[in-house]
């Protein structure tokens, strides 16, 4: 199962970009309630558009983005069946891809 | 001009000694420790001003009518905070997100290729009341915009 939710929806000339990923995002300033010790930072660092192989966007962030984070983007153009990938990797070299095709 | 041998070497050793100088000034927290893209530079700022001098190099910012942004003016809950940015702005590059008063106070950093409009939604997290800054990068000029999100963690609404 993926950590990576996609969703599209073409618009007037536009294409609308949704995801939702599930992870953490600890940002390593929190304490753990049962042992009182600080809960290693944990959170997505880069997370990559695609749009047919092609990177369209990129995002790099801190751990002041929520947690689950929920992100959605705006592409010129777009049709049915091309690809949008999406890829994220986190400071724990953790790394996810997923790919959707426009409806 | 034309540069003597000395002074030549002069330079040289002046700016190569100040790379050697620098990489052994900065101290990596671990988590820059992996192999990434990832600016670690300007995510390490903990002051709102240095940040904004990382990402700027000390250049004016320009208020922009053409950027909106669109936030909860009283947000219940600093964790989860929705925010949406649009811009008419020409050629944008990038968009920086600030929020003032967290303890990193950049929160992300959007690189656009040209085939995406500047129209973006993320959610924030916030450590308390704050100005939360928006910055385009658009034709080398940087343009902000700014809104003030009060943030009540009690829950009585402030």
């Amino acid at each position: 199962m993926s950590s990576i939710k996609i969703r599209t929806k073409r618009q007037q000339g536009t294409t609308q970009i949704r995801t939702l990923i599930a992870h953490p995002m600890e940002t390593g300033l929190n304490t753990d309630n049962q042992n009182q010790k600080t809960i290693a930072a944990h959170f997505i660092q880069t997370l990559t558009v695609r749009h047919n192989d092609k990177i369209i966007l990129t995002t790099d962030m801190g751990s002041g983005i929520s947690r689950n984070p929920y992100f959605s983007f705006e592409m010129k153009g777009g049709e049915p069946g091309d690809k949008i990938t999406i890829q994220w990797s986190d400071n724990q070299g953790n790394r996810d891809t997923q790919d959707a095709l426009i409806s | 001009m034309m540069q003597t041998r000395r002074q030549f070497i002069k330079k040289t050793l002046t700016i190569g000694g100040a790379f050697w100088a620098s990489s052994w000034l900065i101290v990596k927290p671990l988590w820059a420790q992996t192999e990434t893209l990832w600016p670690i530079g300007l995510f390490a700022h903990s002051k709102y001003q240095a940040a904004l001098k990382g990402i700027t190099g000390g250049q004016a910012l320009i208020a922009s009518k053409d950027i909106t942004m669109t936030i909860p003016r009283i947000a219940e809950n600093g964790a989860l905070i929705p925010f949406t940015l649009s811009s008419t702005l020409e050629k944008a590059e990038r968009v920086f997100v600030l929020v003032k008063k967290n303890p990193v106070p950049l929160v992300a950093r959007f690189t656009l290729s040209p085939q995406v409009n500047t129209q973006l939604s993320a959610r924030l997290k916030m450590a308390e009341t704050s100005k939360v800054v928006s910055i385009v990068l658009a034709n080398g000029q940087y343009y902000y915009t700014d809104k003030t999100v009060k943030v009540t963690l009690g829950g009585c609404g402030g």
